[in-house]
C-alpha cells in the first residue's frame, strides 16, 4: 500500500488543508462584502460567451503572442491536468480508483503526458524570460518565481509517479511519450523496492505540492486563478462601462476613501490582477512620466483591503500605498481595461476615488475650483455667461427648439462649441453641412446645460447630476426623439449616463456617424480633396463607444487617396490628454501627451489629421504650435472637412 | 470666542450687467449673485482659527432679500455653526454707511470676540462697511488682512496687512476687533456633499429690523446719506498712441512705453502720517460741501 500511513490519517490531512484553503476564501469573499447581485444575472448568455472567449480561449493574452502563447499552454495545462490530479487525490481513497469514462482512456492519458510536458517548458521559458528578459512591465516578483517552481515540481511529481507506475506495473503505453521515456531510465537504474519507495514519494509529493499550491494561491496575486473567471463573467454585460449611479438624496457616504469602501465588483476586479503589467505597458500618464501607474493603483489600493482598518498592520488612508497625485493623473482614456485579460475596470476605481477626494473631503487640484464653480452658477465650466450659446441662433440662424418648436434632429452643441472660438467654427461647418443636406434641425441655445462630463470624469457627481436633469427635463420637454452631437464625451454622456438619471428615450449620434448616413443617404454631393489623411480615434468615440469605422467612412467619401493609419490607432489610440476633466487641469509633471501625439502622427507620415472631437482638436492644435509643426500638419474636425468638400 | 462672518451676495462678473428703468440701480434680471470672493476668504480664516481654538463658534450674518439665504446656506456648507439673515422690506437701495449701522446693531445684539468680512466686495467694492461697523461697534479695526495669528489666549491678533506691490505690514491687534480680510495664503475651501445636503435643510434665523430696534425711517433709501443718481456703461476713451522720442536710448523708451507715458501729476500732493493727510484731505473736502 502506497500511502505509508494510516487512511485515516490521509483523510485528516486532506480535511485540515482544505479546510484551511476555504476558510481563507471565505474571508477574502467576506472582504469582498457582495450585495445586490440582481444585475449580475442579466445577460447571461453574453457573459457566458465572453467566459469562453476571454477564459478558455485567451483572447485578449494573444494580444502580446509569445507570453500569451506561454500562459495559454499554462493554463490549459491545467485545465487538462485537473482531471488525473482529482485521480491522483481518488487514489489515496481506493488504489484502484480511476475516473469514469476518462480513467485508462488513450486519448486522456495521451493528452494528460503532452499537456503536462508544454507546462514545463513553458513554465521554464516563463521563468527564463522573468529572471533574465525582463521585459518593463513585469515586476521581479518572489511569488511568481516561487509559483513557477511549485508547477515546475507537480509537473515533476506527476511525470515521476506516473513512470514509476508504468515501471512498477511493467507497461509499455505509447500513449504516454514522457512517461515511457522517464520509465525506462527507471527500469535501466532502479529495482523494485526503490520503485515502489519513488511511486509512493512521488505520489506523497504531488499531493502535498497541490495542496500547498492551493493555499499559496489564496495568499498571492494567484489568487487570479479562481477569481478571474467570475471576474470576467460579472464584467462582460457592460459594453460601455459607466460610472455608478449615485443616490444623492439617500447616500451619506460618497466614492471611496478606502479600498473597503470600492463596490464590490471592484473589489473582485483587485483580487483578480495577476500584475501582468498590459494595462501600464500603454498607460499615457504611465508613458509620459506622471506618477500613474494602473497595475500600482490596483496592486495598492489590494494592499489596503488585506491590511484592514486598525489592528495590526492596519492604515488611517491610502497614504503610502496610493499616490493622491496618480488619482488625477488619469485621463479616463480607457486604454488599460481595453487591454486586462481578467476584465479589471481601473476607470471605475478612478472615478470612485476622486469621487471620495472631491465629495468627502473637497479636496482636488485647486484649478478645478473655478470650472465647479462655473458649473454651479452658470452650468458651463468655462466661466462665460450662458446667453453666449445662443449664437448661433443669433449669428447663423439656426431654428430654436422649444415646447412649441420641434424638429426632428436636436444638435447638441456642447459647452466647447459654444465658448470656444476654434471649436464654433467647427459647429458653423457643422450647420453649413446639415443645411446642405436639408436636415430638419435646431438648437437648445441658452436652455442647453453642460452635458456634465467634465463633473462626472473629477468626481464632482452632484453638479453632474444638477446640469444632467435640467437637460433630461429640457429635451423632455420638447419632445426630443434624436440628438446629434460632435462632441464624443456629449455622446458618450448622453446615450451610455443619462439613462441612470431617467433620461435615454431618444436615439443618440454622434456626427461622425450621423455624417457617414447622410452621405450614404446620397444627401450631400462631396468633391475630392487631394490631401493624405489620417484619423485620430477619440477615446471616447473609439474605446469607450467602440465607433471606429464610421468616421473613416466619412475620410473615405472626401479623398480618392488611401487613408494613412497611425501604428496606434483604432483601439490602441493614443489620448490627446484632454479627457478626464484634464482639458482644466494643469499638467505638471513628464511629458506633454499632446505633444507626444501629434509627433507619432507627423511620423506616420500625413498631412492632415481628422479630428472628431473638439478636445481632440484643441490638444493637437496646440501640440502642433508648441512642437513647431504646425506648417506639416494640419488638425481639422470632420465637419470642417466635409464642409469644405461640399459641391453645389 | 465667537466669531461673526459678514458675508454678502455680489453680481458675478461674467455676466454683463445693464442699468434697470430708471437707471439708479442695475437691472436684476439674468443677473446670477454668487457670495463676495472676499467674504469666503473671510470664512475661511474663520474656519481656519476655529481648528486652533475649541470653543470657537462660527456665525454667518447678511442682510438683503430673500436671495441672499442661498449664500448664507454655503456658509453653513462650509462650516458655519449658525446662519442669520435679516429680512426686511425697507432694506433697499441703502448706502454702506446703513449697511454698517444694521449689520453692526446685530453684530452688537449676537456678542462677538472676533467680526471677519471681505476687504471690499467685488461688485460695489467701496470697502467702507468694515470700517464703518468697527467705529459704531467702537473696537478696533484692521483692513487688508492677509494673514491672521490669533494668540493663544485669544485675547490679541498678530495680522499681516496688505501694502502696495506685496508689501506687508505687521499689526498687533487687541480683541474684539473688526478685521476686514484680502487676499492672502488661504484658499477658501469646497463644501462637502455631506455638508451641502445638510445645509440645504439647516434653520436659518431670521432677524427684521424691529428685532434689531431699528425704525423703518432711520433706514432706508430717503435717508441713505449717498444716493446713486445714475448708472450707465462707460464709453471707452480714445487712446492717444504715446510714441517716445527717438533721441533716447531703447531703454528708455521702452521704460516710458511700459509706463504709459509720461504725464504731469496735476494739483497738491499731500506727505505725512495717516492722520495728518487725512486731516488736510478733510479741511479741502469741507470746500465743497
Amino acid at each position: 500500500m502506497f500511502l505509508l500511513i494510516p487512511k485515516e490519517a490521509y483523510y485528516l490531512i486532506l480535511v485540515v488543508a482544505l479546510g484551511l484553503f476555504i476558510h481563507r476564501l471565505y474571508s477574502l469573499v467576506r472582504l469582498l462584502g457582495v450585495a445586490d447581485t440582481r444585475a449580475e444575472w442579466r445577460s447571461i448568455g453574453r457573459r457566458l460567451r465572453a467566459v469562453l472567449v476571454y477564459v478558455f480561449g485567451q483572447k485578449r493574452l494573444f494580444q502580446d503572442p509569445y507570453p500569451g502563447v506561454l500562459h495559454a499552454l499554462i493554463f490549459w495545462g491545467f485545465v487538462v491536468l485537473l482531471f488525473s490530479t482529482v485521480e491522483a487525490f481518488g487514489k489515496g481513497f481506493d488504489e484502484t480508483f480511476s475516473l469514469p469514462l476518462l480513467g485508462g482512456n488513450a486519448a486522456f492519458v495521451f493528452l494528460s503526458d503532452l499537456f503536462a510536458l508544454l507546462v514545463v517548458v513553458a513554465v521554464c521559458l516563463s521563468a527564463y524570460r522573468r529572471l533574465v528578459s525582463r521585459p518593463s512591465r513585469l515586476s521581479l516578483s518572489a511569488t511568481a518565481l516561487i509559483i513557477l517552481a511549485l508547477i515546475f515540481l507537480v509537473m515533476a511529481s506527476f511525470f515521476t509517479n506516473e513512470a514509476a507506475q508504468l515501471s512498477l506495473s511493467k507497461t509499455s503505453s505509447w500513449w504516454q511519450p514522457v512517461g515511457m521515456a522517464l520509465s525506462s531510465g527507471f527500469n535501466a537504474w532502479l529495482d523494485a523496492g526503490s520503485l515502489s519507495g519513488i511511486f509512493a514519494l512521488s505520489w506523497w509529493a504531488h499531493i502535498v505540492l497541490v495542496l500547498g499550491f492551493l493555499a499559496f494561491l489564496t495568499y498571492s496575486k494567484h489568487l487570479h486563478i479562481l477569481a478571474a473567471a467570475p471576474n470576467i463573467f460579472l464584467s462582460a454585460a457592460e459594453t460601455h462601462p459607466v460610472p455608478r449611479a449615485l443616490d444623492i438624496a439617500r447616500q451619506d457616504r460618497f466614492g471611496a476613501s478606502r479600498a473597503r469602501e470600492l463596490h464590490w465588483k471592484d473589489k473582485l476586479d483587485l483580487f483578480s490582477c495577476t500584475e501582468c503589467g498590459r494595462c501600464e505597458e500603454r498607460c499615457p500618464a504611465y508613458l509620459s512620466g506622471k506618477p500613474l501607474s494602473p497595475k500600482q493603483l490596483t496592486i495598492g489600493l489590494r494592499k489596503d483591503l488585506l491590511r484592514g482598518n486598525g489592528r495590526r498592520n492596519g492604515a488611517a488612508s491610502l497614504a503610502g500605498v496610493v499616490d493622491e497625485e496618480a488619482i488625477w493623473a488619469c485621463t479616463t482614456c480607457g486604454q488599460c481595461q481595453e487591454r486586462c485579460p481578467v476584465s479589471n475596470k481601473h476607470v471605475s476605481k478612478i472615478t470612485e476615488l476622486r469621487r471620495g477626494l472631491t465629495l468627502m473631503k473637497g479636496r482636488f487640484p485647486s484649478e478645478l475650483s473655478r470650472p465647479f464653480q462655473s458649473l454651479e452658477n452658470h452650468a458651463n465650466p468655462w466661466s462665460i455667461w450662458h446667453k453666449t450659446r445662443d449664437w448661433l441662433i443669433e449669428e447663423n440662424r439656426v431654428p430654436r427648439v422649444s415646447e412649441e418648436n420641434h424638429v426632428d434632429v436636436l444638435v447638441f452643441v456642447g459647452c466647447t462649441a459654444a465658448f470656444d472660438d476654434r471649436i464654433k467654427k467647427v459647429m458653423a461647418a457643422f450647420v453649413r453641412v446639415l443645411r446642405a443636406a436639408k436636415v430638419d434641425f435646431g438648437v437648445l441655445g441658452a436652455e442647453e446645460r453642460c452635458c456634465g462630463d467634465p463633473a462626472r470624469r473629477l468626481g464632482e457627481e452632484f453638479l453632474f447630476q444638477e446640469v444632467a436633469r435640467q437637460n433630461i427635463v429640457a429635451f423632455k420637454r420638447m419632445g426630443v426623439r434624436r440628438i446629434v452631437t460632435a462632441c464624443p464625451h456629449c455622446f458618450h454622456v448622453l446615450k451610455n449616463e443619462y439613462p441612470q438619471l431617467g433620461g435615454g428615450e431618444y436615439e443618440v449620434l454622434h456626427h461622425s456617424q450621423f455624417l457617414a448616413q447622410l452621405i450614404q443617404a446620397g444627401k450631400l454631393k462631396l468633391g475630392d480633396i487631394q490631401r493624405n489623411f489620417t484619423f485620430h480615434d477619440p477615446c471616447y468615440l473609439g474605446r469607450h463607444n467602440t465607433v471606429y469605422d464610421q468616421p473613416r467612412q466619412v475620410i473615405a467619401s472626401l479623398t480618392q487617396n488611401e487613408m494613412l493609419e497611425v501604428p496606434r490607432s483604432r483601439s490602441l489610440s493614443f489620448c490627446c490628454g484632454g479627457g478626464g476633466g484634464h482639458m482644466w487641469m494643469a499638467e505638471r509633471t513628464g511629458k506633454r501627451l499632446n505633444q507626444m501625439r501629434v509627433q507619432e502622427i507627423h511620423a506616420a507620415g500625413a498631412e492632415t489629421v481628422a479630428t472628431a472631437c473638439p478636445f481632440c482638436l484643441i490638444m493637437l492644435e496646440d501640440g502642433l504650435a508648441a512642437t513647431q509643426l504646425e506648417r506639416k500638419l494640419v488638425a481639422q474636425d470632420l465637419a470642417e472637412l466635409v464642409d469644405s468638400a461640399i459641391r453645389e | 470666542m465667537k466669531i461673526v462672518v459678514c458675508v454678502k451676495q455680489v453680481v458675478d462678473s461674467i455676466v454683463p450687467v445693464k442699468a434697470a428703468v430708471p437707471p439708479t440701480a442695475i437691472d436684476e434680471d439674468d443677473i446670477v449673485w454668487v457670495v463676495n470672493p472676499y467674504d469666503l476668504l473671510a470664512m475661511e480664516d474663520a474656519l481656519r482659527i476655529r481648528e486652533r481654538f475649541e470653543n470657537a463658534t462660527i456665525t454667518a450674518i447678511s442682510m438683503g432679500p430673500r436671495r441672499v439665504e442661498k449664500g448664507l446656506r454655503r456658509c453653513l456648507a462650509l462650516g458655519a455653526d449658525e446662519a442669520i439673515h435679516i429680512l426686511d422690506d425697507a432694506i433697499e437701495g441703502l448706502d454702506s454707511f446703513a449697511t454698517a449701522t444694521i449689520l453692526a446693531g446685530a453684530i452688537a445684539k449676537l456678542g462677538f470676540d472676533l467680526v471677519l468680512c471681505g476687504a471690499r466686495s467685488a461688485d460695489a467694492g467701496t470697502s467702507n462697511v468694515g470700517p464703518c461697523v468697527a467705529e459704531l461697534l467702537n473696537v478696533a479695526q484692521v483692513t487688508s488682512v492677509a494673514k491672521i495669528a490669533l494668540a493663544a489666549d485669544g485675547k490679541s491678533a498678530l495680522v499681516e496687512r496688505r501694502l502696495e506691490r506685496g508689501d506687508r505690514e505687521a499689526i498687533q491687534c487687541p480683541l474684539p476687533a473688526v478685521l476686514t480680510i484680502d487676499v492672502g495664503a488661504n484658499e477658501p475651501r469646497y463644501p462637502t456633499l455631506p455638508a451641502r445636503k445638510g445645509a440645504a435643510t439647516a434653520e436659518v434665523g431670521v432677524l427684521d429690523l424691529r428685532l434689531l430696534g431699528l425704525q423703518p425711517g432711520q433706514i432706508g433709501s430717503d435717508s441713505a446719506r449717498v444716493k446713486v443718481k445714475n448708472i450707465s456703461t462707460p464709453r471707452p476713451k480714445a487712446r492717444k498712441i504715446f510714441t517716445p522720442d527717438s533721441s533716447l536710448s531703447a531703454e528708455e523708451r521702452i521704460r516710458l512705453l511700459m509706463s504709459g507715458g509720461v504725464m504731469e501729476k496735476k494739483g497738491d500732493f499731500l506727505e505725512g502720517t495717516a492722520s495728518k493727510v487725512a486731516a488736510e484731505v478733510s479741511e479741502q473736502l469741507k470746500k465743497y460741501l
